[in-house]
């Protein structure tokens, strides 16, 4: 075989991953970032990625973990690289930047406590998370992708399980103490006691 | 856990740890009829559990039940032009943007390597533009030179980008097996050159060991560095051969407590005195004089002479804008939180020779907006306590003395304003803020920019003194006016410029106010992210804004500011103004900017200027009064 040959065999193949699987990986690293511009650079970046790396990739059959092992390593690395320099020369720090809970919820089709709930649990275990609950991979699938043993794999899963849960109960208790303040400030509205206006919030504020 | 059937007795019982675990097990794994059996007894037992158990599968069928995100429909396109480089290039040269924006290597280039990289970067860059952006013309970029590239392969040891170029010498950071340097390029980029290059391989000026990631600013003079990661916060001087700093066994020096009691930061008495600048009109000598922040014993003014590096502040977070070292490099201010998010953030300042850092606003909700001469621009959240940001947000900004402890509010209610370094005018954003909950910060949610001249602003003398209880306040009354400033959390207009001006956001709508919108945006009132940067002549003013949906990609404008008109007139885009990242700064006449490609332009800022805007060439009147006040507000900045 020719190594022009091997190219268009080589560029063939990853283009029927592409096809194959580009909505999902595109998927996960979307729910991880929570930015679809990175998204989507992330993805390109995933496929170009696997394009080089065929070699590789043993057995085609496992072809989707191979991808989503790619997609987890480029999106962990990304993120970790943008955070040792925030590409922010001089003072330059962006502000106002993180998307909110409900712009995230909206792009991402969760409620929002459960958005900000998975945004509060650690890295690995959303990605667990995601990967196993939202894009169905198998226990083996989950264990080649984040690169440990399926038991690993398995401990993992149970505790990023355990986190949300406590992550979305503390989110669905801070969601009812500011309903109850608003709640509150309205009926006081009402009563014509303006508390905005009263000596104490006066005083604590300025 | 048995897979037995066996009889169940007392001691066969689960605990509840154990039917949490199998319950957490069974949501998508079939159980053996024992383990299953022995749950469904445990859980008919235990309401606890079974509510925990209904939790779980909520959780699941939520997250199961998820629809795909829309793929941008460029995505083969896009992959499919990279996979045509892949296929032509050479191993190891980083292929899509991410990776050259991730990595944006300052390797060393001769001018003809970069004159040829800028045609594939423009060849490349409209390949990689998102749909309707327009692409660059080739031969439009006059006095454009590629100084630095991102073309460099991801795994090897990639300089970052650029920290600042001071007097043309470009300075970055580098990474490699934990250790960090912040290197130089001595021999390059020659003041008031449009072309240049950065060397790649440089002199190592500062050294850290750190075994988390360090972020870092240089000061004006390059005499020193500000490093920091998610917990600490150190001050380094730049050197020839440095010795290499153990951050993490860096701890600042104990000086009693001096950040949880309000004090009065201690700028030594030796520092320049303001400079000449028209500064902001104070209020009438009538009012009292602003409180200092604290009525304790301030912390004593250095009396060392530290040289070395100094951790300045641990167990804190920097928040919001990166810390700013003020024009003579010997003070440094920044915004932080505890690292526990115990409580929001406030304000720090930090002075050549001290040992650590010190509060100068302890109500919270404070963030560093930058140096005004030797002041420094506050903005502070209302709303914003650390308990949840209750209560109607709203924001306000100050000036603060560091060397007095004296605070004024400016009078109208602006976030984190940007002084032009002459003291004439400012940028400021005006609209609707929200809290980010993943964070616990108030930031800026939709607005625009505004261009505005200090002689129509006044002040007025406050203090910045600790509120009584800060972070119980339930509903905390807004600093801003009731016209301005001030709006509800849920009823936030998506278009803060259309509300009525008595429960809308700042954007300035009437007479009452002279600003005017900067055109820095397809999307008016749509601003929520930028960056302004100011050429030291207050000539020019650079705005970065942030394209909907991304924190690390927007557009770049370039503004001429007529400074007799007091009037910053219409943009002029750069040829390359569109998918710049948020790094850009000025020195010597030069813009600095990188694009997403990891490409970094110096731009000769004169050939920038608009033929309908003169440059003047005179002497700029430092009377305030002198500006005149422009007569209304066009949102389209036109």
């Amino acid at each position: 075989m020719t190594a022009a040959s091997e190219d268009a065999r080589d560029r063939t193949f990853i283009e029927e991953l592409f096809a194959l699987h580009h909505a999902e990986i595109y998927a996960y690293v979307f729910r991880m970032v929570r930015d679809a511009d990175i998204a989507a650079d992330f993805t390109q970046d995933t496929f170009i990625k696997a394009y080089k790396a065929q070699d590789s990739l043993e057995d085609r059959a496992k072809a989707r973990a191979w991808l989503y092992q790619i997609a987890h390593r480029v999106v962990l690395d990304e993120m970790r690289r943008r955070r040792i320099v925030r590409f922010l020369p001089w003072t330059g720090e962006s502000h106002g930047a993180a998307p909110s809970a409900e712009h995230l919820a909206m792009e991402m089709r969760l409620s929002a406590p459960l958005a900000r709930a998975l945004a509060r649990i650690p890295e690995r275990q959303r990605a667990a998370l995601l990967l196993a609950e939202v894009n169905d991979l198998t226990g083996m699938e989950l264990a080649e992708t984040l690169g440990v043993s399926h038991v690993a794999a398995r401990a993992l899963l149970t505790r990023a399980r355990e986190s949300l849960r406590q992550a979305l109960a503390d989110e669905k208790r801070q969601e009812k103490e500011r309903e109850d303040a608003l709640d509150a400030l309205y009926a006081a509205k009402a009563r014509g006691a303006d508390p905005a206006r009263s000596d104490d919030d006066a005083g604590a504020r300025r | 856990m048995s897979g037995e059937m066996e009889p169940r007795g007392l001691w066969d019982q689960l605990t509840h740890e154990q039917a949490r675990a199998l319950a957490l097990e069974s949501i998508d794994t079939r159980l053996e009829p024992a383990d299953a059996a022995r749950l469904g007894d445990h859980l008919d037992a235990c309401p606890e559990c079974a509510a925990i158990d209904a939790e779980y599968r909520a959780i699941h069928q939520e997250l199961h039940g998820l629809a795909m995100p829309a793929v941008p429909r460029d995505l083969w396109a896009r992959t499919s032009a990279a996979l045509d480089k892949a296929e032509s290039a050479p191993a190891g040269l980083s292929l899509t943007r991410v990776q050259e924006f991730a990595s944006k290597n300052v390797a060393l280039l001769s001018t003809a390597v970069a004159a040829a990289l800028v045609v594939v970067l423009v060849a490349s860059t409209v390949i990689l533009q998102s749909p309707g952006s327009a692409p660059r013309p080739a031969g439009t970029n006059g006095g454009v030179a590629v100084v630095g590239s991102g073309a460099s392969s991801h795994d090897s040891e990639s300089p970052q980008g650029p920290l600042a170029v001071v007097g043309g010498t470009s300075y970055w950071i580098s990474e490699a097996a934990g250790v960090y340097e912040i290197k130089g390029g001595s021999d390059q980029c020659a003041a008031g050159q449009a072309g240049c290059s950065i060397s790649g391989s440089g002199q190592t000026l500062g050294s850290v060991k750190s075994a988390t990631p360090i972020s870092a600013v240089i000061a004006p003079d390059a005499s020193r560095a500000a490093v920091w990661t998610d917990s600490k916060i150190a001050v380094l001087p730049l050197v020839a051969k440095p010795a290499m700093v153990p951050l993490d066994l860096l701890t600042p020096r104990p000086t009693g407590a001096a950040l949880a009691t309000p004090t009065t930061t201690q700028v030594p008495a030796g520092t320049p005195a303001s400079d000449q600048s028209p500064l902001p009109t104070s209020a009438p000598a009538t009012s009292p004089a602003a409180p200092t922040a604290a009525p304790t014993a301030a912390p004593t003014a250095p009396a060392s002479t530290i040289s070395g590096p100094v951790a300045i502040l641990s167990g804190y977070e920097i928040v919001g804008l990166d810390p700013e070292f003020s024009a003579d490099g010997l003070t440094l201010a920044f915004s932080a939180r505890p690292k526990d998010h115990s409580t929001g953030p406030d304000v720090f300042v930090w002075h050549v020779g001290q040992e650590q850092a010190y509060a100068v606003t302890f109500r919270h909700a404070d963030q560093l907006a930058g140096w005004l001469g030797d002041r420094i621009l506050i903005s502070e959240f209302s709303g914003a306590s650390a308990s949840g940001g209750r209560g109607t947000p709203g924001y306000a900004s100050y000036l603060f003395d560091p060397r007095a402890g004296t605070a004024e509010q400016i009078d109208r209610p602006m976030l984190l304003p940007s002084a032009d370094p002459t003291g004439h005018f400012l940028v400021y954003w005006a609209g609707t803020v929200e809290l980010d909950h993943s964070s616990g910060l108030w930031h800026a949610a939709a607005g625009d920019l505004y261009f505005e001249s200090w002689s129509n602003l006044s002040l007025t003398p406050t203090s910045l003194a600790p509120v009584a209880t800060p972070t119980d306040s339930p509903t905390p009354t807004p600093i801003a006016t009731a016209a301005h400033g001030a709006v509800g959390p849920s009823e936030a207009p998506s278009d803060a410029a259309s509300a009525a001006p008595t429960d809308a956001g700042g954007p300035p709508q009437t007479s009452d106010y002279t600003a005017r919108a900067l055109s820095t945006t397809d999307q008016p009132g749509q601003v929520r992210d930028w960056i302004v940067r100011w050429d030291a002549s207050g000539r020019h003013a650079a705005v970065w804004v942030a394209e909907a949906g991304s924190a690390a990609v927007g557009r770049l404008s370039v503004f001429s500011i007529d400074r007799d008109a007091g009037r910053a007139d219409s943009d002029q885009p750069l040829p390359e103004s569109e998918r710049v990242t948020t790094g850009l700064g000025f020195d010597d006449g030069h813009l600095m900017y990188t694009t997403v490609d990891g490409k970094t332009y110096l731009q000769d800022i004169a050939a920038l200027t608009p033929a309908t805007v003169a440059t003047p060439t005179e002497t700029i009147s430092d009377q305030p009064s002198e500006v005149p006040t422009l007569q209304s507000t066009d949102p389209s900045g036109g």
